[in-house]
């Protein structure tokens, strides 16, 4: 996916600055994710890694405006979508361009495909119900576009699978049906929340192909949310590391997993010979020690602090790092980056 | 589905057989047992009342009489009613429009109302709406029917004069607006009771449904909130109703004969009250029968309309 | 040591210090319908104490009077008698009625409900069965038709509704059973050689209060209805017993008349009926958290 021609300088397609998302539970306000700022231009693939937990879902679903309304959760910042040559903050626009917006410019995939189709609706019916949305076309002309679509995402046989309800297909033909869903009206921002989690290996190794071909061919955007560290070196362009809630790390694929600088993805890095890592929360990665904090009771100063081992006691327990640029299009969150800087080169 | 229809025909068929075990126990372990109107009529002696029993065949072992009676009710044959000398079945089929007219406009009634309530104070949950209905469902489920029906006669009809105080229809006029404006009154009594489940049940289930991942997937993809409600989660909210609608069946039933005797309406119920007063147990019997075959038959009838509805259970799969 | 103690002891509920108790305080409705009900009894034990009439000593020169009458707070009946000295009379009846089906039918159903979901199999299924045979009987024509059968009186009435009312407690307590049959304590109390009664009694049924008492609730509600429905037929209660139900059979030829005789009878019916559904939904709220955003 990654093209080392300079891209022109038109606007990003996406950028997002200072998202922060706070949940009202019963036990109070919930922080679940804060400082987010990020961008990603045509035909380029972010990923976003992390622990279970650490906030990328609901990272991605605030983008589109689906969390829960006003009083259960609140999201603030910005995220600017590039559309038609205009740019809308989905955070503020009105509900009508959001429902604009969605399936249509920006679209997204989720990480459950057993559950994601409407079990009283057949899978054509569901793709056409988008593309009569927003382009207008009949009953008829759209439904052979989604046939379209489904052949489109390799599903053989597609004028059947149309007219197939989703508990006739397996996890696997169900996301590439959500997948073509996502892209039925050509949208120039894909987000896809773990698209393949929930399907074994090959068919894993299927959608991925497909997303990557796709988006060769339109120039897609894509937000790619994965546990996969062999995913994203397979996948993205750039990538941004998550931890309880915020970005640790930013950088081109290549860099990061070349020099990893924040001590957390090092952590992470090491754990890769097994290429996913854990995926179940509260339970230790293999090369850090203790848990993940529970985001109503963060630590003090860097949330990574009590885990890390270059922990620095009077500094990186006082306040919170910033995420702060150490290389071009590298990022870092950590107190101590320099010092790692330091050593690796003394390496 | 065949296999489904099957299983389900076959369940049926045994909780019929149990039925008729049941009734037949009711009307025999009693004490008195069929031959109690007699005696208490009080105009026969004994050795009148043992002629009976053996022309009756009530001196058989039970299970001949068992056997006897049942093989009578299947070929159709329910008896014949003391009071007026027909045969049951026909006496009941006689009644069963009156009351089918009355069960069948109230339910329509109070699925209308009651499945938008309930869908509303889901999607608008905790709000005013939400509590006032829910206030309001409990304490029309805690109403008693037939003293409802006193409170809308005497409000309507004694006090305002706008509807009639009982009856199906004017003696002598059988027009249709004549029989609507008689059907008003005990149709909304029956159906208060009715709307409140409905309401509660529907709540809860499109609140299961609006929580799910596919209303997600619909509202990521741009289309409207009502076309979300009623194209994605009202049709998957509706599908475990088919269901409450057979299980409600029985209390329906139940409902039907206290309004009925309310507002005089010449159906089922009514007829197995006057059956009762008059000690007509031969009718009493076989209505009793009669609506639990009607429940039988309603639930199954409820579990084939699933399948056919619900995608996943009928159609190609299996 | 004795093989008891090596069990794992099964996790109760404690109604009175859990959060159970406080969950269910913050039910508005539920505590309404709780003090509704307390304030309802107690009126009717000691009520008829402190009125200056007999529910059976008719008047024929007060007859019909509207309530709000100086001596007759509620008016007086057909008869003359005073409409709140038999209303706090039938209470007694419709309440002890309503308890004592629920009493009976408990008995029933926790017995039925047990047998069959421990022992499951050939007996738990013929039982489960049953259960839905007596349901497909529509509960005021099975009612009525048995009471025709016998000759009524406040006891057979209670027996009567219990027969026509246990199966949902059977239902729920028979799934409680089922599922708490395979709990790893059942299991190790199992194991261990405990005797049956001893791991349905010890282990099992305290761990399925929390439904049990919730149908229980709901069973009293529906008792009193039941009785009001039989009794406003005819066949329940008998005159001059007072109930609440027969009372309203009286009202009804002086609906033009006298109204009031068939609207306060209702209203004690639908507030007594409301308080135990209310407290119904409260203890389900409270005993199962899991509920409580429903
Ligand atoms: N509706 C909600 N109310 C309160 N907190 C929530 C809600 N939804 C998510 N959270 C919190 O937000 C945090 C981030 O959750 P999120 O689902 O984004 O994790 P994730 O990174 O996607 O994990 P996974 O890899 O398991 O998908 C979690 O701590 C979670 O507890
Ligand atoms: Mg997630």
């Amino acid at each position: 996916m990654s093209t080392a021609e300079p891209k022109p300088a038109a606007p990003p397609v996406l950028q997002v600055s200072d998202l922060e998302i706070t949940f009202n539970t019963r036990a109070g306000p919930v922080r679940a994710v804060r400082d987010v700022n990020f961008q990603i231009a045509k035909g380029e693939t972010l990923a976003i890694v992390g622990e279970s937990g650490s906030g990328k879902s609901v990272t991605s679903l605030a983008m589109l405006r689906l969390l829960p309304g006003a009083p259960f959760c609140k999201v603030s910042g910005q995220v600017l979508l590039s559309h038609e040559g205009r740019q809308t903050d989905l955070v503020t626009c009105s509900a009508d361009d959001m429902r604009a917006i969605r399936g249509r410019h920006a679209s997204i995939v989720f990480q459950e495909p057993m559950t994601s189709l409407n079990p009283v609706h057949t899978a054509g019916t569901q793709i056409a119900e988008s593309i009569r949305r927003h382009i207008g076309l009949g009953q008829r002309a759209a439904m052979e576009r989604a046939i379209e679509l489904l052949d489109l995402v390799g599903i053989p046989d597609p004028r059947r699978r149309a007219a197939s309800f989703p508990h006739e297909m397996s996890g696997g033909m169900r996301q590439r049906v959500m997948i073509a869903l996502a892209l039925a009206c050509d949208p120039s921002l894909l987000i896809a929340d773990e698209p393949t989690t929930a399907l074994d290996v090959t068919i894993q190794a299927q959608i991925i192909e497909l997303m990557k071909d796709i988006q060769a061919r339109t120039d897609l955007a894509i937000i790619f949310i994965t546990h996969n560290l062999g995913v994203v070196a397979d996948v993205a362009d750039k990538v941004m590391v998550m931890y309880a809630g915020s970005p640790v790390e930013t950088a081109p694929v290549a860099d990061l997993f070349e020099r990893p600088l924040m001590p957390y993805t090092r952590g992470l890095l090491q754990s890769v010979p097994r290429i996913t890592f854990s995926a179940s929360r509260g339970q230790p990665l293999p090369a850090i020690r203790g848990t993940v904090p529970s985001p109503l009771a963060l630590p003090q100063g860097c949330s990574f602090g009590p885990r890390c081992d270059w922990f620095l006691s009077g500094t990186c327990d006082a306040d919170t790092p910033l995420l702060q640029p150490v290389q071009r299009g590298h990022d870092v969150r950590c107190h101590r980056c320099e010092t790692i800087l330091k050593e690796l080169a003394i390496q | 589905m065949t296999r489904f229809l099957i299983g389900r025909l076959g369940q049926s068929l045994l909780l019929l057989w149990i039925v008729s075990v049941v009734g037949f126990a009711i009307l025999h372990l009693a004490p008195g047992g069929p031959m109690s109107q007699f005696a208490e009529s009080g105009n026969m002696t004994q050795a009148d009342m043992d002629r009976m029993a053996e022309q009756l065949g009530l001196n058989r072992p039970l299970p001949v009489q068992y056997a006897q009676w049942l093989t009578n009710i299947v070929a159709g044959d329910w008896g014949v009613s003391y009071r007026d000398q027909q045969p049951v079945l026909r006496i009941i089929f006689s009644h069963l429009g009156a009351t089918f007219e009355l069960m069948l406009t109230s339910t329509v009634i109070a699925i209308f109302i009651g499945v938008w309530v309930g869908v509303l104070g889901a999607v608008w949950r905790y709000s005013l709406f939400d509590s006032v209905a829910t206030i309001f469902a409990m304490v029309a489920l805690s109403i008693p029917t037939f003293w409802f029906g006193l409170v809308v006669i005497w409000y309507f009809s004694i006090e305002l004069g706008w509807l009639p105080a009982g009856s199906r229809m004017t003696p002598g006029d059988g027009s249709f607006a004549n029989r609507f404006h008689h059907l008003i009154g005990p149709a909304l009594v029956l159906a208060l009771v009715s709307t409140a489940i409905w309401s509660r049940y529907m709540r809860s289930s499109m609140l299961d449904v609006i929580n799910q991942d596919y209303i997600r997937t619909a509202r990521s993809k741009g289309i409207s909130e009502w076309r979300i409600l009623t194209r994605h989660a009202l049709r998957n909210a509706l599908l475990p109703m088919i269901t409450i609608l057979g299980l409600q069946l029985p209390n329906l039933l139940s409902g039907a004969l206290v309004t009925e005797t309310v507002f005089s309406w010449p159906g089922m119920g009514r007829l197995f009250l006057d059956s009762i007063n008059y000690r007509d147990y031969p009718t009493v019997m076989g209505i009793l029968m009669f609506t639990a075959i009607l429940v039988l038959i309603g639930n199954l009838i409820a579990d084939i309309l699933y399948g056919l509805a619900d995608p996943r259970i009928g159609g190609r799969a299996r | 040591m004795s093989n008891a103690t090596l069990a794992p002891a099964a996790p109760r509920i404690r109604l009175f210090q859990s959060p159970a108790l406080r969950r269910f305080l913050r039910h508005r409705l539920a505590v309404i319908g709780t003090i509704t009900i307390l304030t309802m009894v107690l009126l009717v034990v000691i009520g008829p104490w402190l009125m200056p009439f007999e529910p059976t000593s008719t008047n024929i020169r007060n007859r019909f009077l509207p309530p709000f009458d100086s001596t007759h707070l509620l008016g007086t009946d057909p008869l003359g008698r005073d409409t709140l000295t038999r209303l706090l009379h039938a209470g007694r009846i419709s309440l002890a009625v309503g308890f004592a089906v629920m009493i009976l039918s408990m008995a029933i159903g926790i017995f039925v409900g047990t047998v069959a979901g421990f022992y499951g199999g050939a007996l738990g299924a013929a039982l489960m069965r049953f259960v839905d045979a007596m349901l497909c009987f529509p509960p005021i024509f099975l009612l009525l038709a048995i009471s025709a059968l016998i000759n009524p009186s406040v006891i057979s009435i209670i027996i009567l509704i219990s027969a026509a009312s246990w199966m949902e407690i059977a239902r729920v307590v028979e799934a409680q059973v089922r599922s708490l049959k395979e709990r790893d304590y059942t299991v190790a109390a199992e194991a261990l050689g405990a005797r049956d009664r001893r791991i349905i009694l010890r282990e099992i049924l305290p761990n399925a209060v929390a439904p049990i008492v919730v149908a229980a609730t709901l069973n009293v509600a529906n008792a009193i209805l039941a009785e009001s429905y039989i009794s406003f037929l005819g066949f329940g209660v008998q005159p001059p017993t007072p109930s609440w139900g027969n009372m309203l059979q009286d009202a009804q030829g002086y609906l033009r008349s006298a109204p009031w005789l068939a609207i306060i009878p209702g209203i004690a019916i639908t507030l007594a009926v409301t308080s135990f559904n209310f407290i119904g939904d409260g203890l389900r709220d409270a005993l199962d958290p899991r509920m409580e955003n429903r």
